[in-house]
């Protein structure tokens, strides 16, 4: 299955979910289902899929708890909490079986405007070093600072963040040069 | 605050998804139109670094911790347009890599995060620059009042959303959403301040914004921006029933409500129906002229740094 099947198959499934009724009935069922057939024709890892969604459902049960506070809460808290679940799931079968950049292929057959397109290729492509120089400037940083306190760590914090800014930016007039090199 | 799929309803989904497709196609737009292609590697690179420096928690209290979101740092180094472009790279990344924010709710979490934040920050920014003067201290005080109200309008927009779905009841979550971001609004204030003040010490050349405001695009994504915030917070704002509720009155189903809500019609037994409502606003009024007395007080602290 290519990148734009998953993308729809994801997007339809999820729709699907998401137009359910609000009460947990014989329909949530078929919607499990049809979740699992969903991870298995992805060829998803199942325990991956699952480890994704316990570790994103703190979230989901934040905004949830908003839903206890009125009347009749709870079956609207466990048809919610069913639904955003399942959709998580799916998200989470297609994330770890795609990769980004067949996404991206599936973006621009979409007719998404390539300057957007770029611009989120440019971003994922970018991200890790950025992650990487942050960790190694704050890594370096920590090891040159012998004070404790949240002042000193919110200085800390904050001079590695505009630091990394300025690298960006310096990586950003680099890679404008190497696409002027190459014919932009 | 990234709203996960289940929570909204079908018609806040088509309405939100409308309003963040036109926000981001006049965006993109505006990028395309300015016409200098050196912007797209930087725009590509600040939704990086935006994505990146969300990750630095900053310790609050008690084990709790706050980070930066962004938007109204990189809409005051970047410009407007620009910001969502780079806002909706970020959240469109944590949708599809990291399964943050669900795909039917990405166009609800596009419009608060990518194009009213960056919208609200960068509006309240230029304001202040233009009050207090765009000297290092006008701009500081400029990020640290912007990233609070675009934090705040965010969080009520989302709250609006949420109770316009009919998962929260607005009385609720519209108190919960904004007195919760009002502390986390000082939190990005603050972080977004010092940020500015460390790049205006690296490199204050990179301040000096290369795109001069545009009032088109304030214009046309101040239009979507209202929209928004006449969609989904208006209705509840007003003191007044609601529309529904109004016709429901009208028709006599009235007292079908009395078996949902314990006390329907309690605050309509008080002649004064606006004295609550001005309680509100006056409490509103007041924590956002703390909120700007604080920035100002902090853009005197880390200006006075500078010179020592």
């Amino acid at each position: 299955m290519n990148a734009s099947q998953k993308l729809a198959l994801t997007t339809i499934y999820i729709v699907g979910v998401v137009t359910l009724p609000r009460r947990l009935g014989w329909d949530y069922g078929i919607a499990v289902f049809l979740g699992g057939v969903l991870v298995l024709a992805f060829r998803a890892r199942p325990g991956v899929v699952l480890q994704r969604v316990f570790f994103l459902e703190p979230f989901v049960l934040g905004v949830l708890a908003l839903t206890l506070f009125q009347p009749e809460g709870k079956r609207l808290f466990l048809a919610v909490g069913v639904k955003s679940s399942l959709c998580l799931a799916a998200a989470a079968a297609l994330t770890t079986t795609t990769p980004f950049s067949a996404l991206l292929d599936a973006l621009r057959s979409l007719r998404v405007p390539s300057l957007v397109v770029t611009v989120f290729g440019l971003t994922y492509r970018y991200l890790f070093v950025l992650r990487e120089e942050m960790t190694r400037m704050r890594r370096a940083r920590q090891s040159r600072t012998f004070l404790r306190g949240r002042r000193i760590e919110w200085q800390l914090l904050a001079s590695v963040a505009s630091a990394l800014f300025v690298r960006a930016s310096n990586r950003a007039e680099r890679i404008y040069q190497a696409m002027l090199t190459r014919g932009l | 605050m990234h709203i996960p799929d289940g929570f909204l309803d079908t018609k806040t989904v088509v309405a939100t998804t409308a309003l963040a497709t036109i926000g981001v196609a006049l965006a993109t737009q505006q990028v395309r139109r300015r016409g200098t292609p050196q912007e797209i590697p930087l725009v590509g690179l600040s939704a990086a670094f935006v994505f990146v420096a969300q990750t630095l928690n900053f310790p609050v209290a008690a084990g709790t911790s706050g980070h930066l979101v962004g938007a109204t740092l990189i809409a005051s180094l970047l410009g407007l347009s620009s910001a969502c472009l780079a806002m909706t790279a970020v959240l469109v990344l944590q949708c599809f890599l990291f399964a943050d924010g669900g795909v039917t709710a990405l166009g609800a979490n596009l419009l608060n995060m990518a194009i009213v934040a960056p919208l609200t920050g960068y509006g309240v920014f230029r304001l202040v620059c233009r009050g207090l003067g765009s000297h290092l201290r006008g701009r500081l005080t400029g990020v640290a009042f912007g990233g609070w109200c675009s934090v705040v309008a965010t969080s009520l927009l989302c709250a609006g959303e949420l109770a316009s779905s009919g998962v929260a009841e607005g009385r609720t979550i519209f108190p919960a959403m904004g007195g919760i971001h009002a502390l986390i609004g000082v939190g990005e204030g603050v972080i977004t301040a010092i940020v500015y003040a460390g790049i205006a010490r690296a490199r204050p050349e990179l301040l000096e914004g290369k795109n001069p405001p545009r009032q088109a695009e304030v214009f046309f994504l101040g239009g979507v921006g209202a929209l928004a915030l006449a969609a989904f917070v208006a209705p509840f704002a007003s003191p007044l029933p609601d529309g529904l509720e109004h016709v429901a009155e009208l028709l006599g189903f009235g007292g079908r409500e009395e078996l949902l809500f314990p006390s329907p019609l309690s605050d309509y037994e008080f002649p004064g129906v606006r004295w609550p409502g001005l309680a509100t606003a006056m409490s509103a009024l007041l924590g956002t002229a703390l909120a700007f007395g604080f920035a100002y007080g902090l853009a005197r602290l880390l200006t006075r740094e500078e010179k020592a």
